[in-house]
């Protein structure tokens, strides 16, 4: 077997389970920079995956299931805003109490519906596609893939706009922003809203895009894993994306080192990436870029 | 500036009037000590606002039961059978609470302390796999080797924790971060010892041949945890264990000296650093106690539940019990009740299943309990404005 083959391989394993931490990881990105340590990404994963399924197996259409999939994360989030940063609710409970209930009325209605899920098909994309060792691992996908790259430019360029200073401005200091007049709640349901819609994709294409079929649990943690890979690219855009990718690999690697020949500790595999974010946490110590108001309430002087 | 922010919060969450007499610091500790006697709030009101956020829960969890053609009357005669029915089965609900208890009794100490540890998780996993070794590794009677496997715990869940908190106080790392990705860690290290070639690996059967399952051997009968009989209930030793750790460290909180210095540094650590106590010292105490609390929880699983080492042996416990140590707003005494909640709606859901109801609509409604216990501190806060401000106006 040569090197390239093995490559092909590893990638083929590993693009489609970055897929969704890659949806899911930008919008935690951006609720993480606007304050929200948002633990129930999990939960808007797995809920907008049941969603996603159920919508697309009753009207047999796959961008049905999408939609529906972004609704349910949409309406996770919708809750954890309003518990949080209305009520001033403490965010931890909120999200873990969030990703609580929806494991358990996924599995409910998953008990007592029978789902038939029309899988999305691939898209191959003309020319890339041919290339060697990359074309098939990232230019055969189903078109909900592709809708990485406008997310990953919206966010750059919301980034350089008034709005997206405002939505860092209410993570890392909302008692200034509230001074100048942001309202710093609003902000932070706002990203709260967009993060459950970008995981709603990353939990759509689980069940509907990538395996056809929904397990009870089926993120499986992935939502943790997702926040880890917040911490790991230090809250930054393209670390984010790189620290998501890592992940992905390690997770295929898992995989595809059995299927060529390598035998390495799964465990060892599965904890590297974890590792890796702890000892840069360390090494970077309190110089990281993590958000100064993460995970504080706030509650505007009236 | 991170502690600038929190002072700053913590002064305006409570409004209190200006201190007679003194400024800057003197001023900040006279109002710390008022805020911190003046908990007592009217007792009835809280009792009747949490009894009726319960029922709001319950229904909640009832009413998707209807929707999808379950009898709430069954659903509630199964919980309450499967829970409080008979004395088989507040036993089991007692089984369920105790290790959900310990964990939430740790998580109330680092909490009140400021410290922000949220991996019990991982502290439960490492608990399990301390009390492994010394089960599957060490011959003995059971009443040696049931405190040492209780030691054993303690002590890897404690020093799991601890690696947070040097993370913490030596780089600065945020606490709640590193807790959780220690979470991960711990899974992967659990699992990478019972399978293959780990020293808490069982040769015995597995399902695709012998020593291929994850898992360890089983843990011998003399080492099961025992249980005692009160007015004809075998209550769990480990839920006894439970309750008095919970009534100990209400009272540490509450009455001593340390646990007074360690409410201080919880709410205000700026003041806690004038009046001379070390951040460094108290805080990782702190965390490692939760992560202790939280080991010990581990060994209860595996000697009282599961009595075998799998993947994800914690089962979600250490969540679980962060839930309540934080539903509970980090009160000792509302995380028994709490706690108790959780481990009758584990024990009737044993009974749902039976009667052809999903048993996962008990994470549903406990989950809906959880978020409805939430709300009587925000309807109670605002309860207490309005009557302020009718004072006033008649005034």
């Amino acid at each position: 077997m040569s090197v390239a083959m093995d490559l092909e391989t590893i990638l083929a394993a590993s693009v489609p389970l970055t897929v969704p931490l890659l949806f899911a990881g930008l919008g935690e990105y951006v609720a993480q920079r606007a304050g929200t340590f948002n633990l129930s990404v999990e939960g808007m994963m797995l809920g907008s995956a049941f969603a996603a399924a159920y919508g697309a197996s009753a009207t047999g259409s796959p961008v049905v299931g999408l939609l529906c999939g972004m609704l349910a994360g949409l309406a996770v989030a919708f809750v954890h805003g309003n518990l949080s940063h209305r009520l001033q609710l403490n965010t931890y409970v909120v999200g873990l109490a969030l990703n609580m209930l929806v494991l358990g009325v996924t599995n409910y209605l998953l008990s007592t519906t029978v789902l038939d899920i029309p899988r999305g098909s691939a898209w191959q994309v003309p020319l890339l596609s041919d290339l060697p060792i990359i074309g098939k691992a990232f230019f055969v996908q189903p078109w909900v893939v592709y809708l990485i790259a406008p997310l990953v430019l919206l966010i750059w360029y919301v980034r350089r706009t008034r709005l997206g200073l405002e939505l860092r401005a209410v993570g890392d200091d909302p008692g200034a922003s509230d001074l100048t007049g942001i309202n710093v709640n609003a902000r932070r349901r706002q990203a709260l809203l967009f993060c459950g819609l970008c995981s709603g994709v990353g939990g759509a294409y689980l069940s509907v895009f990538q395996s056809g079929s929904f397990t009870s649990g089926m993120t499986a943690g992935r939502g943790y894993i997702v926040i880890a890979a917040v911490i790991f690219g230090g809250w930054m855009l393209r670390g984010v994306i790189g620290a998501c990718a890592v992940f992905g690999v390690a997770q295929g690697l898992q995989l595809a080192l059995p299927a060529i020949g390598y035998s390495v500790s799964p465990q060892l595999l599965a904890a590297t990436p974890y590792l890796l974010a702890l000892c840069s946490l360390a090494v970077l110590g309190a110089r990281s870029k993590r958000p100064l108001a993460l995970g504080m309430p706030f509650a505007p002087v009236r | 500036m991170n502690t600038r922010v929190s002072e700053d919060t913590a002064v305006r969450e409570h409004p209190a009037p200006p201190a007679p007499g003194g400024r800057g610091v003197d001023a900040v500790v006279a109002n710390l000590v008022d805020t911190l006697r003046s908990k007592a709030r009217p007792a009835t009101e809280q009792v009747l606002a949490f009894l009726g956020f319960l029922a709001l829960g319950l229904s909640v969890g009832l009413l998707l039961g209807w929707a999808t053609g379950h009898s709430p009357a069954v659903i509630l005669s199964s919980l309450y059978e499967g829970s409080l029915g008979s004395s088989v089965s507040i036993a089991y609900s007692l089984t369920a609470a105790a290790p959900l208890l310990l964990v939430a009794v740790g998580a109330v100490i680092c909490m009140r302390a400021g410290q922000f540890n949220i991996g019990q998780e991982g502290q439960v996993t490492l608990g399990a796999i301390g009390a492994g070794f010394v089960v599957f590794h060490v011959d003995g009677p059971g009443s040696l080797i049931i405190p040492l496997a209780f030691l054993a715990a303690a002590v890897a869940g404690g020093l799991w924790a601890m690696v947070a908190a040097v993370l913490k106080f030596g780089r600065g790392v945020d606490i709640v971060v590193s807790s959780l990705l220690l979470v991960f860690l711990a899974e992967q290290l659990l699992v990478a010892l019972i399978s293959g070639d780990g020293p808490l690996h069982d040769d015995g059967e597995g399902v695709l041949g012998a020593g291929t399952a994850s898992q360890s051997p089983r843990v011998p009968a003399d080492a099961m945890l025992p249980s005692v009989n009160v007015l004809g209930v075998e209550v769990p030793s480990a839920f006894i264990l439970a309750l008095v750790a919970a009534v100990l460290v209400a009272w540490f909180l509450k009455s001593t000296h340390p646990g007074y210095r360690l409410r201080i540094l919880g709410q205000n650590p700026v003041v806690a650093g004038t009046i001379g106590i070390s951040a460094p010292r108290l805080g990782s105490l702190a965390v490692a106690a939760s992560g202790a609390f939280a080991g010990a929880a581990g060994a209860v699983i595996l000697l009282g539940q599961s009595f075998q080492l799998n993947p994800g042996a914690s089962s979600a416990i250490g969540w679980s019990g962060l839930l309540i140590a934080l539903a509970a707003r980090t009160n000792a005494g509302v995380s028994v009740l709490l706690a108790l909640v959780f481990g009758a709606m584990v024990a009737g859901g044993g009974l749902l299943g039976g009667e052809g109801v999903p048993v996962d609509i008990v994470n549903v409604i406990t989950a809906a309990i959880v978020v409805a216990l939430l709300c009587p501190p925000v309807l109670l806060a605002a309860l207490r404005r309005r009557r302020i401000r009718r004072a006033v106006e008649v005034a």
